[in-house]
């Protein structure tokens, strides 16, 4: 026993000593575990790990709320397929009422020059034939309306381009919103229940330069759907060009 | 003698491991500053995972609402493309129609619609059940086929031959359909949200 008192004092260690002595065995022990708890601080505590957490989540945050905000614009999107389908059908009625002065030139003076155009033969009325300038025609219009600007806003001056139809909606206050009648489905002017979002203007102009092929054969129609939705305010924009491809 | 002598090793021992002098200066936190970082961690992380959950849900809704516009939508350009194209349109009195004859005479409005396409087909497009149908047939017993499948709710689909109804003045008109629809999804998550579209086509074959 003595030697091994001696052995202790010489020692400096507190983990190779002390084998024997049961009490300070157990002092030891503790002694173990409680510098290898606290002295070596080379983890993550849970304080930090708890404060890292929170600021990638608060990023996370602001990532997931874009999706969320996602539903909101197919709302648009959705809004969008109705516009283009509008505005397709703003290009369909205007080649029905081609068609349709096509056919009345070409009843009247079989093989004709007369493809269609703004000059009717002697003794008709003007409203089949067609002029350029802004309309308004929805899905049963049957009397095409005359005069060079059938809304008396201003023409559009050179191109009918995006900026040019930002600034015809904006300007032109006489613009009416097509009625969406629920019951039935159908956007028209008819003085039915609700104004739904959406104007539509049909321009009618004659490009020169496209082909050289003469007044009254070319004509250019663009069909304008505008709207306004959460985004701001959206224009869908088609072009269309009418050629005597059926020339006789 | 001895037993001091051991006694006052043991001690200088535990001095050396600094075990008690630890203890004494723990600088940890308070039970109460742990319940509070806790709760305002747990806090945060609710209000998080719900986004987390509704932006997954959104976004599954988003993925049915774009397949339902997108077939609905390519059943509508097929139509349109096929009644560009297409002559002798007519509201059928009955099914199965032939072409010209079977036209119901009144109406001009209807979810069936019948026509001889550019091959000479009498086509029949039709709305059964929420799915939009076409027949090549004339539309006999068992000759639909749906084009829309189970991931689109077509609520409408109404046919209008609108120019039946103009005055002539003396003059045919050019075919002039206008095709109005409602369009949903069988999704519960979109259960309100209807896309409504119309368009018109004229035509050419004049």
């Amino acid at each position: 026993m003595h030697n091994v008192m001696q052995h202790i004092n010489k020692s400096t260690s507190c983990f190779t000593q002390l084998r024997k002595a049961s009490m300070v065995r157990r002092t030891l022990l503790r002694c173990d575990i409680f510098v290898a708890l606290h002295s070596s601080r080379k983890g993550i505590s849970m304080v930090e790990m708890m404060v890292a957490i929170t600021i990638i989540a608060t990023g996370l945050i602001g990532m997931l709320g874009l999706i969320n905000r996602s539903l909101g614009i197919q709302r648009v999107t959705a809004e969008q397929y109705t516009a283009t389908y509008l505005a397709a059908e703003g290009i369909e009625i205007m080649k029905n009422f081609f068609d349709r002065s096509y056919i009345i030139a070409q009843t009247d003076a079989p093989g004709s020059d007369n493809f269609y155009g703004s000059t009717p033969p002697t003794g008709l009325s003007t409203e089949d034939f067609i002029e350029p300038g802004i309309y308004e025609l929805d899905y049963n219009s049957d009397i095409f309306p005359q005069g060079n600007n059938a809304l008396s806003c201003g023409l559009v001056g050179g191109e009918p381009n995006q900026s040019a139809l930002e600034s015809l909606f904006e300007n032109c206050s006489t613009a009416r919103f097509l009625n969406f009648n629920s019951a039935t489905g159908i956007f028209s002017y008819d003085g039915s229940p609700e104004p739904s979002k959406f104007r539509r203007l049909i321009i009618v102009d004659e490009p020169q330069e496209y082909n050289n092929v003469g007044a009254g054969l070319n004509f250019r129609i663009t069909s304008a759907v505008e709207w306004s939705s959460r985004g701001g305010t959206f224009i869908v924009n088609l072009e269309d060009h009418f050629l005597p491809y059926r020339k006789p | 003698m001895m037993r001091y002598k051991k006694l006052h090793n043991v001690r200088r021992v535990l001095l050396n491991c600094d075990i008690f002098v630890a203890l004494r200066s723990s600088s940890g936190f308070t039970v109460l500053e742990l319940v509070v970082a806790m709760g305002i961690f747990i806090t945060l992380m609710g209000i998080i995972s719900g986004i987390f959950v509704g932006s997954i849900r959104s976004q599954r809704t988003l993925v049915e609402l774009i397949a339902a516009n997108d077939t609905a939508n390519l059943a509508l350009e097929q139509i349109t493309r096929e009644i560009r194209t297409g002559r002798e349109f007519c509201i059928p009195a009955s099914l199965p129609a032939t072409l010209p004859g079977s036209c119901s005479g009144t109406l001009n409005q209807s979810n069936i619609l019948a026509f001889q396409n550019a091959n000479g087909a009498t086509v029949v497009y039709r709305l059964e059940n929420n799915v939009i149908e076409r027949s090549e047939n004339g539309g006999a017993i068992g000759t639909f086929f749906s084009l829309t499948g189970n991931r689109v709710f077509v609520e409408k689909l109404q046919f209008y031959i609108v120019s039946e109804s103009f005055p002539a003045r003396g003059y045919e008109w050019p075919p002039r359909i206008t095709i109005t629809t409602t369009i949903g999804s069988p999704s519960v998550n979109l259960q309100n949200m209807f896309t409504n579209i119309q368009t018109t086509v004229s035509g050419r074959n004049i």
